[in-house]
């Protein structure tokens, strides 16, 4: 693919969008380098993530508040993340395992969950199952502290066999009752540290689990569902619905799956599918309303004077956005994560877009204010690197530049696909 | 080993739940009841001679218990085996209300049927499902909300019914679905207008300067195909939907929390004022999420059922008063049951055979169809004996007539005098 569309591609579907100055220092290192960077942070000298729950005043007699605290300060996190393809991830996971902050009590377990992501999101399959399947936060959210020995409760268990691993089709309900009876004895109290095994709680009688016998701990589990090769094909194909589109040519990814079986690393996947992504194999998609606002923030919120982390704490309206939307960070619908992306096409995401893109137009930044003078170079500045389609062009053109021309920009469809 | 005991206890309910009837004759108040009973309901009688109208002019109003609605707590089968099966979630005899002439204990927070039950306006169904059933929520949602089991989902039962009974698309509010966009309004090609959150639904451009309105109509004018012609075609129609739905969900009178215990009261009223203000809505989709109660399900499924309950009562109440009534036919679904015995969290797991239900002055009779034989469980689950498939053909029929919007012939059940 030409350069500049590669690059065009990677800024607005894998780093949402771009900040001031970013895409020409992009076309100066060139594309090659730019994946690697994103991909391999480390090995750039980029700055590492800050915890973006580091700063909340976490009030435990006060869950409500501290639900809202915790997706303003993830989102805030993602807005200014210096490693974009690293929060690409964490969201990636957050709908991958779906658990919603309202399950979940305190709610530093959640941020304890969402830093559980960040640490493994690019790191190895295994690993991640496996903390994730005695995280704190998971524990509640699929009631793995009430499956004990004698009682088991089969949530988690059929959700690790359809959702986190092999998938519809490729196990029976023998071996979801299994998996609950190997994964009793977790508890994670409320008014405690975390999660902790309670061994009287625990059933360690042998159980046969997709074929595989003596299973009955966490470790035997897991080890059983990683060296599934439907979880390698499952795990491959969802990380390649979200880079290359939910319609990418899946033949691909063949060399990748196999390559994922060999040793469960996640960072080679990704960059594999980045890589297809710029070399022209993505599919066009619905940018969801998280990227797209992320997007929006990136272009109107140049200025930390008028729209920096307090201003747009200030600004409100986030709430509104995400619940009109239908995708509230942390707060997944169900277990099954955020709709598809095709959703987002409906009146009411519509509508929550336009509402937001209107006011973060009233507050641009005099770059972006700027880059509005010339409907070309507003296109360009957004990441459409061919400009706007003519009916867009003409449209947008027919507003003043400024504010209005800056929210039909933000609303248009040339940037809800990409 | 069943306990005598229990088998004693449910006979001795049987006993009192004839009593319960005679002692209503003379004022005693052996139930729970509401104050305002029966003899309140405004809703006309189901034996009046009536023709509900051009069936154009009909809406039908879907109630989607989303997550597996428990239909064993909603309707308590009178046999000695449902305590035995569920020691600590099985309801107490003398906490269940008695319908007259129903052979199932009702739940304490379903008082609010009763009048509708009373007028012979319920047709329910017990056993209710597909060929195949899964326990897994997400093929079996995709499956109830096609109606076309084993195949890959693409559109609903509704949305090809409305596809194929206006293929011009001309009544843009034709469709809407409130709380969550869902695949059964939405066609080959449409869909319904998604109301995601009644509170917001409203456009705001910058300044109030409805020039940026104009152009997102004009950016919607294009002609390209895939999804960016996709993306382009919800322009309009958001911001058509916000124009005709003005004053209209946003204008609502009452007071929300007469429609239900929790936020989903206000799409209940937000349905009835779409009814009211005459707009051409034949489909109206409610989804009401949490009926997932693998833990604590007792008081969680209370207010669930009260919700569906009371949101009911008030909606048909007002419609009476306006008189719309007669016009709206109400049917409640669920992707599932939930397993006979509990599990070990106060729960339940995923069940097989659903109780469905119509409710409206177009129903012929109150009486339940089917059945829950805990003698005949199909591993450990009610069996499903009805498909779901006839009771969606009644409500197409309600309708104006199936149109091959399902495939096969599902017209062996009647429940409707129309």
């Amino acid at each position: 693919m030409e350069e500049r569309k590669a690059l065009g591609w990677l800024g607005r579907k894998i780093t949402w969008g771009f900040s001031p100055g970013v895409f020409d220092e992009w076309q100066g290192l060139g594309v090659d380098r730019v994946v690697d960077t994103l991909v391999d942070p480390d090995d750039h000298g980029v700055p590492e993530r800050p915890d973006p729950f580091a700063e909340i005043e976490f009030d435990p007699e006060n869950m409500g508040r501290a639900v809202g605290q915790g997706v303003s300060a993830w989102v805030l996190g993602a807005a200014w993340s210096p490693r974009p393809l690293e929060t690409f991830m964490d969201f990636f996971w957050s709908d991958y395992f779906a658990v919603s902050i309202r399950s979940v009590r305190p709610s530093t377990f959640m941020f304890a969950h969402m830093n559980l992501l960040s640490r493994h999101g690019l790191g190895n399959f295994r690993d991640l199952l496996h903390d994730v399947t005695i995280d704190a936060a998971m524990l509640q959210f699929l009631d793995g502290t009430t499956n004990t020995a004698g009682n088991p409760n089969e949530n988690y268990g059929r959700e690790l066999l359809e959702l986190y691993s092999v998938g519809v089709g490729n196990f029976t309900e023998d071996d979801v009752k299994a998996a609950a009876v190997a994964l009793t004895g977790w508890v994670a109290p409320p008014r405690s540290y975390g999660a902790r095994f309670v061994p009287r709680r625990h059933d360690d009688t042998p159980q046969t689990l997709l074929g595989v016998g003596g299973v009955n701990d966490v470790a035997t589990v897991i080890d059983t569902v990683v060296e599934q090769p439907a979880t390698h094909r499952r795990v491959v194909s969802k990380l390649a619905t979200a880079i290359l589109g939910p319609d990418h040519d899946a033949s691909v990814t063949a060399g990748i799956v196999d390559r994922f079986g060999e040793d469960l690393e996640l960072r080679p996947v990704v960059r594999s599918l980045v890589e297809l992504g710029v070399d022209g194999a993505a599919a066009p998609s619905i940018v969801e309303p998280l990227p797209w606002l992320v997007t929006a923030l990136r272009f109107v919120g140049a200025d930390p004077e008028r729209l920096g982390r307090d201003g747009l704490r200030r600004l409100g309206g986030l709430g509104a956005f995400f619940r009109t939307s239908g995708q509230v960070p942390l707060l997944p619908p169900n277990v099954g994560g955020f709709p598809e992306p095709d959703a987002y096409l409906s009146t009411s995401a519509t509508i929550a877009r336009f509402n937001l893109g209107a006011l973060l137009a009233q507050r641009a930044s005099r770059y972006a204010l700027e880059a509005s003078d010339d409907v070309d170079r507003l296109a360009r500045t957004l990441g459409i690197v061919d400009g706007f389609t003519p009916t867009t062009r003409d449209a947008v053109g027919s507003l003043p530049a400024g504010p209005d021309r800056i929210a039909a920009a933000l609303a248009s469809p040339d940037l809800l696909v990409v | 080993m069943t306990n005598p005991l229990n088998r004693f206890d449910r006979r001795n309910f049987l006993g009192l739940a004839g009593g319960a009837a005679v002692a209503g004759l003379v004022g005693g108040m052996a139930f729970p009841r509401r104050a305002d009973g029966a003899e309140n309901l405004v809703v006309p009688a189901a034996q009046d001679v009536r023709t509900f109208g051009d069936p154009a002019s009909r809406t039908l109003i879907v109630v989607d218990m989303e997550g597996g609605n428990d239909a064993l707590n909603t309707f308590v089968p009178a046999t000695g085996r449902y305590h035995d099966l569920r020691p600590t979630l099985g309801l107490p005899d003398d906490e269940l209300l008695t319908f007259s002439g129903l052979e199932y204990g009702v739940h304490p927070s379903l008082a609010d049927l009763e009048p509708f039950w009373d007028a012979g306006q319920i047709a329910a169904f017990y056993g209710l499902g597909l060929p195949e059933q899964s326990r897994s929520h997400f093929v079996a949602q995709d499956a109830w909300r096609s109606a076309q089991p084993g195949v890959p989902a693409t559109s609903g039962w509704l949305g090809r019914w409305l596809e194929a009974t206006e293929p011009d698309d001309e009544i843009p509010l034709r469709a809407i679905s409130l709380g969550r966009d869902t695949l059964a309004a939405q066609g080959e090609t449409g869909r319904p207008v998604a109301i995601q959150s009644v509170d917001n639904y409203d456009l705001v451009p910058p300044g109030g300067n409805t020039a940026v309105i104009d152009a997102l109509v004009a950016m919607g004018q294009g002609t390209e195909g895939g999804l960016l012609g996709e993306a382009r075609a919800a322009l309009p129609s958001a911001v058509q939907s916000v124009e005709q739905l003005q004053g209209i969900i946003s204008n609502v009178e009452g007071d929300a929390t007469e429609y239900g215990p929790d936020d989903s009261a206000t799409l209940f009223r937000a349905a009835q004022a779409i009814i009211q203000a005459d707009v051409g809505t034949q489909v109206l989709y409610l989804t009401i999420n949490g009926f997932d109660t693998h833990s604590l399900q007792l008081p969680i499924h209370a207010q669930l059922l009260e919700t569906v309950a009371v949101g009911l009562r008030r909606l048909f109440d007002g419609l009476a008063e306006t008189g719309h009534a007669d016009r709206v036919l109400a049917l409640g679904v669920s992707e599932f049951g939930r397993r006979v015995a509990e599990n070990g969290s106060t729960g339940t797991d995923h069940g097989n055979g659903g109780l469905g239900f119509l409710i409206g002055p177009a129903v012929a009779e109150s009486v339940v169809h089917g059945g829950a034989d805990l003698d005949d469980l199909v591993q450990g689950d009610l069996a499903t004996t009805i498909d779901t498939r006839t009771v969606y053909d009644n409500a197409l029929r309600w309708l104006g007539g199936a149109e091959d919007a399902i495939e096969g012939d599902w017209s062996s059940l009647n429940v409707l005098s129309i």
